[in-house]
């Protein structure tokens, strides 16, 4: 199977030829296919933003090619425009790109960008705004007027509008109280499950990416250090933490209960997965 | 692109140049313009060039870096290098067409753009070597007894510096603005003069509202410190005082300026 993205070689300076130029992702080589849902997680500055927005030719490549569904992204005859109806980026902070009077004029932005005709957009306005669990009452305010958790979703419904087939978010629950990242998140997982869309989360919240992710890409120093399932990933939960990742609370736990001497895999990370451990340490058969 | 802007940018370095006291600077820049107005011979010129240069090599930043900063006047550079060619009266050298080029044309050509070129090198020179708060700190000070006539050099000082220090926070946001709107398909490239005015508007509104936003949030920080303007009593973190190094450029420069007065009088080859 044809994956829909694919990086080789891929590298990235910025700045070059000045005194602050700095190599932000290096030799990344990435293979992403339909209908996967990757967390990309890593510390500040380890190139996350970096590497996704070369995903819809935002950023150019110093060296190395991007290829969307096997063609390169840089090709002469190759449409970046159209490149970027299929990869919706959602930028980190996306509400303070909001300009429009209304929010559906906001949200038609995209929609409009890709020459659909009205009653298209219409749909696709109602459409998003459902999938961001927003109802219609909002279309005529001004997106000024709304609170930031809501201005974030109005961003990223601006984005499921253009019905990507990629989806990527940058960040997108950063800044929110804990129940607007939990809705957001959700949102987001059933838009994928409803879509079948490829999605691309960014985030250095392990939990986050933890609890609805099936892959986990971890990114150091410009570098792909690990990219491999939830649990695989997990497995080197040690290695994660010294990289100074926040692995999940729970999986902290058991790090420390492995320290302590018990008989636990530190690579648990869900409460099922801990039950389970629990059990088996204490040499019970579940009854 | 946005980025690739270097007038006025800061190189961070050690260099003598780069520890010069910034009010010295900024005298040596004025005089040093004075300078360049003054000769007028060929001798003059070559001295000029040897001291710029001079000047260069001790702030240890690549002459790449000068030249860069040049890139956008070459326009203005080719365009003054034509006028002064075909529009100098003098000893006609050759003719074409409705064309006289003269020894005086040439000559006033070619040193009009290396006046340009050592103006550029020189001014780009104070900035590539202060940093934007020291060089509005040096200015306050300079001007300081202005604010004997009820000058609000302070506030001035205040504002020059917040506008420097926010140049790159607003360019940095235009580009992330301009890059989220791309990614929903907008345009800048294309189109007539309305079409791409237009496109701006997706990133005129976010930009000033963020602008305005981080206006008001400087704002309140700056009163939660107390701040409320050049009031009696407010003393500086950073004093300024002359080292060795200080009073020995400013003899150069003094002594460059009396060379090329002399020179002036010295041609080679009658130029």
């Amino acid at each position: 199977m044809e994956p829909i993205l694919k990086t080789e070689n891929l590298r990235y300076v910025y700045g070059a030829d000045t005194p602050f130029e700095k190599v932000a992702v290096d030799n990344i080589n990435l293979e992403i296919f339909e209908d996967e849902f990757i967390g990309v997680i890593g510390r500040t500055g380890s190139g996350k933003s970096t590497l996704i927005q070369h995903f819809n030719g935002i950023l150019r490549p110093t060296s190395g090619t991007v290829f969307y569904n096997g063609s390169d992204c840089w090709a002469k005859a190759f449409s970046r425009n159209a490149l970027r109806f299929n990869v919706g980026l959602v930028f980190q902070y996306p509400e303070y790109q909001l300009f429009e009077e209304t929010v559906e004029k906001d949200i038609a932005f995209g929609p409009s960008n890709m020459g659909l005709p009205a009653d298209e957009i219409e749909k696709r306005i109602s459409d998003s705004l459902r999938f961001v669990g927003l109802d219609d009452s909002v279309r005529k305010s001004s997106p000024f007027e709304l609170s930031g958790g809501q201005k974030r979703r109005i961003a990223i419904a601006g984005i499921m509008a253009m019905n990507p087939r990629v989806l990527i978010l940058d960040e997108p629950t950063a800044g929110l109280d804990p129940r607007g990242r939990d809705e957001i998140l959700q949102r987001i997982s059933e838009y994928r499950s409803e879509k079948k869309s490829t999605v691309i989360i960014v985030s250095h919240n392990m939990e986050d990416i933890s609890r609805v992710c099936s892959k986990v890409l971890v990114m150091r120093k410009g570098q792909v250090e690990m990219f491999a399932p939830v649990n695989e990933v997990f497995e080197h939960s040690e290695e994660l933490c010294s990289m100074g990742l926040n692995v999940p609370q729970i999986t902290r736990v058991f790090i420390s209960l492995k320290e302590k001497g018990f008989d636990v895999p530190s690579s648990v990370y869900t409460p099922a997965q801990a039950c389970d451990a629990v059990i088996k340490a204490i040499g019970g058969d579940g009854t | 692109m946005i980025k690739d802007i270097t007038i006025g940018q800061y190189f961070p370095g050690d260099s003598v140049i780069h520890r010069l006291d910034p009010r010295v600077k900024i005298v040596l820049v004025i005089l040093y313009i004075a300078f360049l107005f003054i000769i007028q011979t060929a001798a003059a010129y070559l001295f000029a060039l040897a001291v710029t240069f001079f000047f260069v090599i001790l702030t240890k930043i690549p002459l790449k870096m000068y030249l860069r900063g040049l890139k956008p006047l070459l326009f203005i550079l080719i365009f003054t290098a034509f006028l002064n060619i075909f529009y100098s009266t003098g000893d006609p050298l050759f003719q074409f067409w409705i064309f006289t080029v003269t020894a005086q044309g040439i000559k006033n050509a070619v040193f009009m753009i290396l006046r340009i070129f050592m103006l550029v090198i020189s001014t780009s020179m104070l900035t590539y070597t202060t940093s934007p708060i020291v060089l509005t700190g040096g200015l306050e000070r300079l001007l300081s007894p202005l604010s004997k006539i009820r000058l609000p050099v302070h506030e001035f000082s205040m504002m020059m510096t917040i506008a420097l220090r926010f140049i790159p926070t607003l360019l940095e946001e235009t580009d992330k603005i301009m890059n989220a709107q791309k990614a929903r398909g907008a345009d800048f490239e294309t189109g007539g003069l309305i079409k791409r005015a237009k496109a701006l508007a997706p990133i005129l509104i976010p930009l000033f509202i963020s602008a305005f936003r981080r206006a008001d949030d400087l704002a309140v920080a700056m009163e939660c410190r107390c701040y409320t303007g050049s009031g009696e009593g407010r003393t500086h973190f950073v004093t300024y005082s002359m080292s060795a190094a200080d009073y020995i450029s400013l003899v150069i420069l003094f002594s460059v300026i009396a060379a090329a007065i002399l020179l002036n009088f010295v041609t080679v080859m009658g130029f």
